[in-house]
């Protein structure tokens, strides 16, 4: 370790612990450190690269501190959220300055897409007694046209046994949009380029506030498992500004409209999750389930199933699957007819429609035993990802029948980390 | 075909979950009560359920934009998801 940067190293623990009111360790400990990149690309649509870094150095002999920096880029394009046509169709853009067009039969896509994220966070972790423990974080995420700061707690209480652990936590965090032309005013007609373009604000907000409670428990000496249940509230702007809803006419299909969409201003999700993992003599069995279901009426189920083959020094391959389903969200419609007067709320954006989806993949690593050093603990993922949309729904009208509105998404993920001390 | 490939996902996805739930309750049912020097196993990385380093964010963060599902194992994602 360089003189600089160890001088860097002790300043920053030192300034934290001071900060937090914790007594600085008599020697500074050294920096666990996890780096990872993820690499994705959905074909023709959204591709992107996330970096992330995450340090934690000990405090004290009750308190970790750990701090983390994630950059995402994303580039691409992006579905708008109109209906397929068969016809060419053309589309202003966020700005109200310009223009861009769908070729005929093809999922309408915004090819301005682009979007980079920087978020940072820091957490302590404090431990109070032999069986109680608790962290506090905060985080900042920052986009061009999105900004979106919280804090957190997460308490955790063991047994005298320590075979069972209760655990809650708590999160606020205070979201602000401000997108590029301002917020379009719900369900008003997208305008042509270079006219009135119909916007309420320059920027809206929303408060999130989740609330986790869990129980893990020893099964057996092969065995653990635990059960998590949480629920989010969420109150403020929820529509996605940047997405609009085709007005189709109710005899021929043919586009004669374009709508912003609007969403309710709260929402509620429950999600009950559970995990086991089983120690067989030469692979680790991972299954876990979530169910969540929300005010939307969106429900969820979502199981994934892991197991990692042991190999020597640590090293290990795994395979995964991962099944999801989701129903709509009441108010998405893939389109609405010139037949039909609008009113609420109403979205096309395929994230609120009826899908299955699916993953496979694998990931090869390895990873260090108890008592020993983080280095050379790395994970190498290659995932496969696809989501099944409803593509010829029973209400589709005149030539949106001989089309695929809701077309198959596939996407190629790559991940790789790595841990080392510093 | 996408319609049988569909149900197919959904068959699997919900057989399979009314037999984790069913193992899950009668594995937390029990009382077994394991002993300190008998835990070898369950100290092993592959046995922690927050051992997987930065995998569960990345996968948080690219279902939260993707996906209507929220919240189960961990708190939420981050930012707008806006894709």
């Amino acid at each position: 370790m360089t003189a600089r940067r160890a001088s860097l190293v002790n300043t920053l623990a030192s300034a934290s612990a001071a900060l937090l009111g914790v007594p600085a360790a008599a020697a500074p400990a050294p920096w666990k450190v996890s780096t990872g990149t993820l690499v994705f690309t959905e074909f023709e649509q959204v591709s992107g690269t996330e970096l992330a870094l995450r340090g934690t150095t000990r405090l004290s002999e009750e308190s970790d501190l750990t701090l983390g920096a994630v950059l995402d880029v994303l580039v691409g394009a992006s579905p708008n959220g109109a209906t397929p046509s068969n016809v060419a169709q053309t589309f202003t853009t966020p700005s109200g300055f310009d223009s861009y067009r769908a070729s005929a039969n093809e999922v309408p896509l915004d090819g301005t897409f682009q979007d980079n994220r920087l978020e940072l966070s820091g957490s302590l972790a404090q431990r109070y007694a032999r069986t109680a423990r608790a962290s506090y974080g905060a985080r900042a995420s920052l986009e061009f046209d999105y900004m979106s700061v919280g804090v957190d707690t997460r308490w955790q209480f063991d047994n005298e046994a320590r075979d069972t652990a209760w655990s809650a936590g708590a999160a606020v965090s205070h979201d602000r949009i401000h997108p590029v032309g301002g917020i379009p005013r719900e369900l008003a007609s997208m305008a042509p380029p270079d006219t009135p373009q119909p916007r309420r604000n320059a920027a809206l907000t929303k408060n999130v506030f989740d609330l986790l409670f869990g129980v893990s428990r020893v099964l057996s000496r092969r065995t653990v498992g635990q059960l998590n249940y949480s629920q989010t509230f969420s109150d403020g702007y929820h529509a996605d500004p940047y997405k609009i809803v085709s007005v189709v006419d109710a005899a021929s299909g043919a586009t004669v409209d374009y709508l912003h969409e609007a969403r309710p201003g709260e929402r509620t999700v429950r999600a009950l999750a559970a995990q086991v993992k089983h120690r067989l003599p030469e692979a680790v069995a991972d299954v876990s389930y979530r169910v969540t279901r929300d005010d939307w009426d969106v429900r969820t189920h979502t199981l994934d199933l892991r197991y990692r083959v042991l190999r020597a020094a640590g090293e290990y391959w795994e395979p995964h699957v991962r099944l999801y389903q989701q129903s709509a969200a009441r108010f998405y419609r893939h389109s609405i007819t010139d037949a039909e007067a609008p009113s609420g709320s109403l979205s096309a954006d395929r994230r609120l429609a009826a899908f299955d989806a699916l993953t496979l993949g694998a990931s090869y690593g390895r990873a260090p035993g108890p008592g020993e050093s983080a280095r050379g603990a790395f994970r190498l993922s290659l995932e496969y990802y696809q989501q099944f949309g409803e593509r010829r729904p029973d209400d589709a009208v005149g030539v949106q029948r001989g089309l695929d509105l809701l077309p198959d998404n596939y996407a190629l993920l790559f991940r790789y980390s790595s841990d080392f001390d510093w | 075909m996408r319609a049988e490939r569909s149900a197919g996902v959904c068959r699997t996805a919900r057989a399979s979950c009314g037999v984790t739930l069913l193992l899950l309750a009668a594995a937390f049912g029990g009382c077994a009560t394991v002993p300190p020097w008998q835990r070898d196993y369950l100290a092993e990385p592959a046995m922690q359920f927050d051992a997987e380093g930065l995998a569960p964010s990345f996968e948080r963060q690219y279902y939260f934009s993707r996906e209507a599902a929220r919240g189960g194992q961990s708190f939420g994602g981050t930012g707008c998801g806006c894709n």
